[in-house]
């Protein structure tokens, strides 16, 4: 067996003879000796158990250094990094991180089946509760305690793995759904107005109905006065995807931001709903990963495929509309004279066009921490449309429009 | 012609069954806190009163919340229905 691993051997062949190389190397014998032998070669670190030394040295001195009698075998010495959910990684939300907000300040309200306020990544973070289910306000379906780990959570049961987009951003709560997932429109919008009442940033509804709407209906009117009264608004697309003419309400709802779901792969979710509304307006505005994403599991529940006793992966627009409730956190941390528009316009105008139909994509998949930057992405040029006599379905349409910042 | 405040198909579906308990949402252009005793009058719950959105959430009999229709502080009467997690 080469002494050189195959990846190494590739990398010095690569760069310069002087370019610095750092190698971990095993040495025959003892670690005692393998810290004097380190040392003839420019000693970085040795380690007390195993025969072992990282080294730093020129790319060109690797190649005589694996020929010593001495020398087992030599390694690149690798950066390694903490495994963050894939979802957090794809939307840029780690390089948001790092400029030092990760939502502080910021209340976000989960208007759904509770919140298991026990659960490790969610304790003390919830300040306000309140039930409009008539069931108590314990999460006993999972649904709720799944969309606010996603938003809020801070991965403290998985060493930082599955940490939700904004994880210290405050959350509220208005159980507003049952242990069977299901409620009444009127309870939901008075836990939207509740969430107004008491100060929420941005809410969070990962609920529904089916059935195409045009915006008119009261929980949708709902959604759109708590976007007037300065709260960002995300909804859920819904599930009934891809027959077209499927988002239901408060998807159809004109103000808030409609939410699809995409995969890892950005592909739109098949079950992600299609617009447009039954008054033609586009919808969803945006898409967010939606598709098996792990995140907190209410103790008790099963909902999902449970990982672990504090962690279960769901699929749904339910997911992907929590990520755009976290990344509206961190928007709004970042300049908090944003208005709900403000927020949306950023969104949309920084989102990676998926070159698929907009009725599937809304303006694509949301690009964070672009929308941090305040970057747009440059609208394609819309293909011509194609009248093959198939009406609207035969058309793929790419309909781009730059929304400027202040105006509805 | 004034637009109806309750559609068609609701409307024939509660007046087939008027004894029947239903929920509502019924927008209005009066303060909320005004209509409360009205409606209790009625012998109409009130669940829900708005502020955010001119707007009641009521439970009754349906023969008593059709009768609604002809007031004038009611814009419109909707059923109240059911919503689920996504």
């Amino acid at each position: 067996m080469p002494k050189i691993v195959q990846s190494l051997q590739q990398h010095i062949s690569q760069v310069s003879p002087e370019q610095p190389v750092r190698v971990i190397v095993r040495y025959r014998g003892t670690p005692e000796a393998a810290v004097t032998r380190a040392a003839v070669a420019g000693r970085v670190t040795t380690y007390r158990m195993v025969p072992f030394a990282a080294l730093e040295l020129s790319a060109q001195r690797v190649q005589s250094l694996a020929e010593l009698d001495t020398v087992e075998q030599v390694w690149p010495d690798l950066p390694v990094h903490i495994w963050l959910q894939q979802s957090i990684v794809l939307l840029g939300v780690p390089q948001v991180w790092a400029t030092g907000d990760r939502g502080q300040g910021i209340v976000i309200a989960v208007v759904d089946t509770g919140i298991d306020v026990t659960h490790p990544d969610l304790q003390g973070r919830v300040t306000l509760t309140k039930d409009f289910s008539g069931e108590g306000f314990q999460d006993n379906h999972g649904h709720g305690t799944h969309v606010a780990g996603i938003i809020a959570g801070n991965g403290s049961a998985s060493n930082g793995e599955y940490s939700g987009v904004a994880p210290e951003a405050t959350l509220i709560a208005a159980k507003v759904l049952k242990g069977d997932g299901s409620g009444l429109t009127s309870d939901v919008m008075a836990g939207v107005e509740w969430a107004v009442q008491n100060g929420a940033h941005v809410i969070n509804l990962s609920l529904g109905s089916d059935g195409s709407c045009d915006g008119t209906d009261p929980l949708s009117q709902m959604c759109d006065a708590a976007v007037d009264a300065g709260a960002v608004v995300c909804v859920a697309a819904g599930n009934a995807g891809p027959t077209p003419r499927t988002v239901g309400s408060p998807g159809c709802a004109a103000k808030p931001i409609t939410v699809g779901a995409t995969d890892v792969n950005d592909h739109v979710a098949s079950f992600s709903s299609r617009g447009p509304t039954a008054d033609n307006r586009i919808k969803p505005d945006i898409c967010f990963p939606g598709v098996a994403i792990v995140s907190c599991r209410a103790h008790g529940t099963s909902m999902g495929q449970t990982i672990n006793e504090f962690y279960t992966s769901a699929s749904g627009t339910s997911m992907a509309t929590p990520h755009c409730s976290g990344a509206a956190a961190l928007l709004l941390q970042a300049d908090r004279s944003r208005k709900p528009q403000d927020i949306k316009n950023l969104l949309m105008n920084s989102a990676k066009d998926l070159n698929t139909d907009v009725y599937a994509q809304g303006r694509g998949r949301a690009q964070v921490y672009e929308a941090y930057l305040g970057h747009e992405t440059p609208p394609p040029p819309p293909p011509p449309p194609s009248d093959g006599g198939g009406g609207c379905s035969q058309v793929i349409r790419r309909f781009w429009q730059v929304l400027p910042i202040g105006r509805t | 012609m004034a637009k109806s405040r309750i559609a068609a198909r609701l409307a024939r579906k509660w007046r087939a069954s008027p004894q029947t308990q239903v929920h509502a949402i019924v927008r209005i252009v009066a303060e909320p806190e005004d209509v409360v005793s009205v409606l209790e009058q009625r012998g109409l719950k009130v669940v829900h009163l708005y502020r955010l959105l001119p707007a009641v959430a009521i439970s009754g009999l349906a023969q008593d919340i059709l009768s609604l229709a002809d007031e004038d502080w009611v814009t419109s009467i909707e059923e109240d229905t059911q919503v689920h997690t996504m």
